[in-house]
């Protein structure tokens, strides 16, 4: 039975985490073991205002949804994670006062009461009724951010990248030119990075999937692309240890 | 309007609390989940008395009881048939709380007592009204009313061994809210159709029934009652009885009808999907949004669809009337195995359209 859910952003943020996970499992043989834990990811939808909300803008309704999955198939769930970016304070949803306050804001949304989360890692107990029934859950949140205090999990994947990769260094070069003619960098540079990355380290299977290539190149070759001993991996490690 | 209802030991609710009813509520779920059966407690709310309990158990059911066993009749209504703890239904509406009890008493034939009692005979004394052939069943309902703090004179419905007929007594209280009942797949006849059509006739308002039915069939121009029976004229043709144009106009007719005629009435629709096809969906959910709020009608309907439901999604968020609509799942919790109906916003329903989530049970 699971017992615990984490939450994250993207298809690419469940494998990542779901790799971090399996490393802690492995290597940490004297720590407590890790409860059965399960990775959901968020998705996109056209919300009532006739926008789509993509990434962490629809946790408010994910939340929702889990409300009736605490009474389905989380049945014995006993804590939910929500890990998602910091972003820069600059985007709706973004830096740590707007992303602790739409996480806090989504489960009032769904259970009227709010777990008051003031900083990351740390744990709240909310009590509810849903339909009726008296649930009581454990909830905490993690922001995914580089040693600035703001990013994403491209930034910290571009970061702990091991391997040379010959595309990658192009593109360095392309947005140096970019940002020589603009003053600005490449629009999703980033981004772009971190899919010629994993695109040259694909292997032909994954070459022709092009929607699920990234996941499953981080699932399959994470633990050789990437290093998973990264001091700027070690506050989630610590986190996900702890759940 | 109603708010919420308090379902116990009814059908296959043990113990249910629902809240958060809106104008429009549409009822989603598995089979056997307990939507009729929420539509059936609602209507007890509003009308706790034997005429409702016979249509539910008749009409409804199909379950006509068997005269050589009255004791099983009323066994259904009870959850796991325990008819010795009775059923409590109880609605919220604006502050006050109204419904009905149901108590089942079962009547034993009278044993043969033997008055010649020897001296030397040791007498034992036992309580034997449980005992020996049952003769009469009786569920009788009492009213919990929103006024008085003693129940109202309770109404008995007997069920009586050899008799196929029940016998009723007691009156008929008025409901709190008239309500209507379209059982799924319920085909209303030409001439009640006529004779609720001309009701508006004389009140102006039988425009509405036409703009209706144009929403299925744009050719039809115009309705006409002929030897007492609703016929539908279509452009180019001759009117024809409506019963030649297939379940959907007359469920439609039925249903709009019904709203028109009876401004702030309970209207329960069952498998409201049943006949309409996925592209008349969303107009029909525009129209029956569009009349519930102008008669001021608090809709409950019940589907399995996923286009309906869809549509249903679809047309709230396009055609907003406040905050007067709502989704509900019913499902079995596995923490606590009750039945609940647990709502979801519109947003939260639209994600979990969108990515093919559950949102119907399952």
């Amino acid at each position: 039975m699971i017992q615990n859910l984490i939450i994250v952003e993207s298809p690419n943020d469940a494998a990542f985490i779901k790799l971090i996970l399996d490393s802690l499992t492995i290597t940490n043989t004297e720590t407590v073991p890790i409860n059965p834990t399960e990775i959901d990811h968020l998705h996109n939808f056209v919300g009532t205002d006739g926008e789509e909300k993509r990434g962490k803008d629809a946790l408010p309704e994910k939340i929702e949804m889990l409300k009736r999955e605490l009474l389905t198939r989380y049945a014995q769930l006993q804590h939910i994670s929500v890990i998602v970016d910091i972003d820069t304070p600059k985007s709706p949803n973004g830096g740590k006062d707007k992303s602790l306050q739409l996480i806090n804001n989504s489960f009032e949304r769904a259970f009227s009461v709010s777990p008051n989360l003031m900083e990351v890692a740390t744990h709240a107990t909310i009590s509810t009724s849903i339909s009726g029934e008296n649930v009581t859950i454990d909830v905490s949140c993690f922001l995914i951010q580089d040693e600035t205090g703001s990013g994403n999990l491209d930034i910290l994947l571009k970061k702990i990248a091991i391997k040379y990769c010959v595309e990658c260094d192009c593109l360095e070069v392309m947005n140096r030119c970019v940002v020589e003619k603009t003053d600005k960098t490449m629009l999703d540079f980033t981004k772009q990075w971190v899919n010629y990355y994993l695109r040259s380290n694909a292997s032909k299977k994954q070459l022709k999937n092009a929607e699920k290539r990234p996941h499953e190149v981080i699932t399959e070759q994470g633990k050789d692309i990437f290093d998973l001993n990264h001091s700027l991996l070690g506050e989630l490690k610590s986190y996900l240890q702890a759940i | 309007m109603i708010r919420g209802i308090d379902i116990e030991n009814f059908r296959c609710f043990h113990k249910t609390h629902i809240e958060g009813f809106s104008q429009i509520n549409l009822i989603g779920g598995q089979n056997n989940a307990g939507k009729t059966a929420l539509l059936e407690a609602i209507f007890l709310a509003n009308s706790p008395h034997s005429q409702s309990i016979i249509f539910l158990q008749q009409k409804l059911r199909g379950e006509y009881g068997d005269a050589l066993l009255p004791e099983r009749t009323w066994n259904s209504l009870f959850y796991n048939y325990q008819k010795e703890v009775e059923i409590r239904i109880t609605a919220t509406a604006d502050g006050s709380t109204f419904g009905g009890r149901f108590v089942c008493k079962d009547t034993y034939k009278k044993p043969r007592i033997d008055l010649e009692i020897a001296p030397q005979d040791i007498i034992k004394i036992e309580d034997n009204s449980s005992v020996g052939e049952i003769i009469q069943s009786s569920l009788i309902s009492y009213r919990i009313s929103p006024k008085k703090i003693n129940p109202e004179p309770a109404m008995r419905i007997n069920a009586r061994k050899g008799e196929k007929k029940f016998g009723v007594d007691g009156g008929l209280p008025a409901p709190i809210f008239y309500t209507h009942f379209v059982p799924a797949g319920f085909k209303q006849l030409a001439e009640k159709l006529a004779e609720n059509f001309e009701r508006l006739l004389y009140q102006g308002r039988d425009k509405v029934v036409l703009e209706a039915l144009q929403l299925i069939d744009k050719k039809i121009e115009k309705i006409d009652i002929v030897g007492k029976k609703l016929h539908l004229k279509r452009n180019g043709e001759i009117p024809m009885p409506i019963g030649m144009f297939g379940d959907a106009l007359n469920k439609v007719v039925d249903i709009v009808i019904r709203i028109a005629n009876n401004p702030n009435c309970v209207l329960l629709i069952d498998e409201i999907e049943n006949g309409i096809h996925y592209t008349h969906q969303h107009d029909l959910w525009q129209k029956l949004f569009i009349l519930a709020k102008e008669f001021r009608v608090q809709i409950f309907a019940v589907s399995h669809s996923l286009e309906m439901i869809k549509a249903f999604n679809d047309t709230s968020l396009k055609e907003r009337i406040g905050n007067d609509i709502s989704y509900f799942e019913m499902f079995r919790s596995q923490r606590s195995n009750e039945i609940v109906a647990n709502s979801l916003s519109e947003d939260a329903l639209a994600y979990a359209i969108a990515n093919k989530q559950s949102f119907r049970g399952e």
